[in-house]
């Protein structure tokens, strides 16, 4: 009886009150989330030089000059170290696409600090065989703050006499965080050969 | 005591403007002298000196709000030291769970200005259900449940206390985080925000203390902060989204006042309102009661 008098003074109209407000403010917060990942998933269709991928809304999107191999790539303007990219390189002539990594490897370790290949597997993506090529290096860009390690993740393809090749890189402490979407947008790249750069 | 309470009214024969004119002169003192200041001398700042602006530039326009928002309460003034407890709750709960949830969790600013519709809903189911239901809860659970809370006016007054509160505490991080640049016109923002923070948990604070003192159903409160919400999110909304830079193809460019001056329209109309309001419950004789 006692237990029941102090449950009923408990859940009187003012708890319930709270309640209810507990109540609508976790729903509008899951509907926001649902937003959130709605207005994420938002793209936009990049097109250059026969290559096409859908590429996340909002992004800074840079296209190559001439003479080098960059087709486009899109950076996250609230992240400096977000960036996806799309390159086409000469394939080796004779040679493998195994070939072409090595030799790519070896310019990105000319260029940047500290590179490193952490992890070399041939893979199947975009339905097609590929290399996945897991490295890092040292960003060392702002003399005013720290140098940064950032993580990156290749996969080249074989397209005829050239080398398709998408990046993915992040600070290497959010690495893990981007790879999913960095799959959608590598999973998404067309490439129609001949195509005006 | 009683023979106090019913003579009292007298004094809201005064008018809204006129007993809230030192106020206005004072925030446009303030605002005027920031402005000049920035414009004319181009300050730099160290870090410390920064985070000393940054108080600086809050704490004043929270005095002033706080001020005009207590002298509403002319029956029954609230101890002074409850509504100072009431506002260093609002920003202890904004420093420690609001602003955190709102910038790392749900990462607000990461995503919202992708898409208009994006930027509109987010900013009322996450920005503006958060804040609100958070100064709810610090009212809620702190002065409501005691016999100080005995007038309708008093939700209103320590509602907006604990958004004033809040809004200083992200007014801090506002400046500090923006390196010390253009802070004449940060100063009117932050003067606006204060104003917005107070008087949309305001109108929480109205329906609270009507549920307090009048038998009003379950849905009423629950009401005020979903009012409160929308509120706060259509002023985010017009703050950021119609202030946010545009990319073209000269570099990007920004116009700050449209946004800022529809927002500015929000936070004074609703200022207003919950005026107008507690001069409708004076004049009706609602002063305080045993509670």
């Amino acid at each position: 009886m006692a237990s029941t008098s102090k449950y009923t003074r408990w859940f009187t109209k003012e708890a319930q009150a709270v309640l209810l407000i507990s109540a609508i403010t976790l729903l509008a917060i899951i509907l926001g989330l649902v937003v959130k990942s709605a207005a994420l998933s938002q793209t936009r269709t990049l097109s250059r030089a026969g290559v096409i991928s859908e590429a996340p809304l909002g992004w800074i999107v840079r296209q190559g000059v001439a003479q080098e191999p960059l087709i486009y790539s899109a950076s996250d303007p609230g992240d400096p170290y977000l960036k996806y990219a799309v390159s086409l390189l000469p394939a080796v002539p004779g040679g493998t696409l195994g070939d072409s990594v090595v030799t790519e490897n070896l310019n990105r370790a000319r260029t940047l600090n500290a590179y490193k290949v952490l992890d070399q597997t041939p893979v199947t993506a975009r339905g097609k065989d590929a290399y996945r090529i897991s490295f890092a290096y040292v960003q060392t860009n702002d003399p005013t703050s720290m140098p940064v390690v950032v993580r990156g993740l290749d996969f080249y393809f074989l397209e005829g006499n050239q080398v398709l090749l998408v990046t993915l890189e992040e600070q290497a402490g959010m690495f893990e965080g981007a790879l999913p979407g960095f799959m959608t947008f590598m999973e998404s790249v067309k490439y129609t050969p001949g195509g005006a750069k | 005591m009683e023979e106090k309470k019913t003579s009292q009214p007298i004094l809201h024969k005064k008018s809204f403007l006129g007993s809230n004119l030192v106020t206005f002169v004072l925030l446009g003192l303030f605002l005027v002298l920031e402005v000049g200041l920035d414009a004319l001398l181009k300050p730099t700042y160290s870090a410390t000196g920064l985070v000393a602006a940054g108080i600086f530039m809050a704490v004043i326009p929270a005095i002033i709000w706080i001020v005009f928002f207590y002298r509403q309460d002319r029956l029954e003034p609230e101890p002074k030291g409850m509504v100072l407890q009431v506002f260093l709750l609002g920003g202890l709960v904004a420093a420690a769970v609001g602003i955190p949830l709102v910038n790392n969790v749900f990462g607000v600013s990461a995503w919202i200005y992708k898409t208009w519709w994006g930027n509109l809903l987010g900013a009322i189911l996450l920005v503006g259900f958060t804040q609100e239901f958070l100064k709810y809860a610090t009212v809620r659970f702190s002065v409501y449940p005691t016999a100080e809370f005995n007038e309708r006016i008093d939700g209103i007054i320590y509602s907006t206390a604990a958004g004033v509160g809040y809004a200083t505490v992200l007014s801090i991080l506002f400046v500090t985080s923006s390196g010390g640049v253009d802070l004449g016109m940060g100063a009117v923002r932050v003067a606006l925000t204060v104003l917005a923070q107070a008087s949309f948990s305001g109108v929480t604070g109205y329906f609270l203390g009507r549920e307090k003192l009048e038998q009003k159903p379950v849905w009423w409160t629950p009401l005020g902060v979903c009012i409160a919400a929308l509120l706060n999110g259509l002023f985010y909304f017009f703050d950021g989204a119609l202030s946010a830079p545009r990319l073209t193809a000269t570099g990007s460019t920004v116009n700050p006042y449209f946004g800022l001056a529809l927002a500015a329209v929000l936070a004074i109309a609703v200022t207003a309102l919950l005026s107008w309001l507690i001069d409708r419950d004076y004049r009706r004789g609602l002063g305080p009661q045993e509670a």
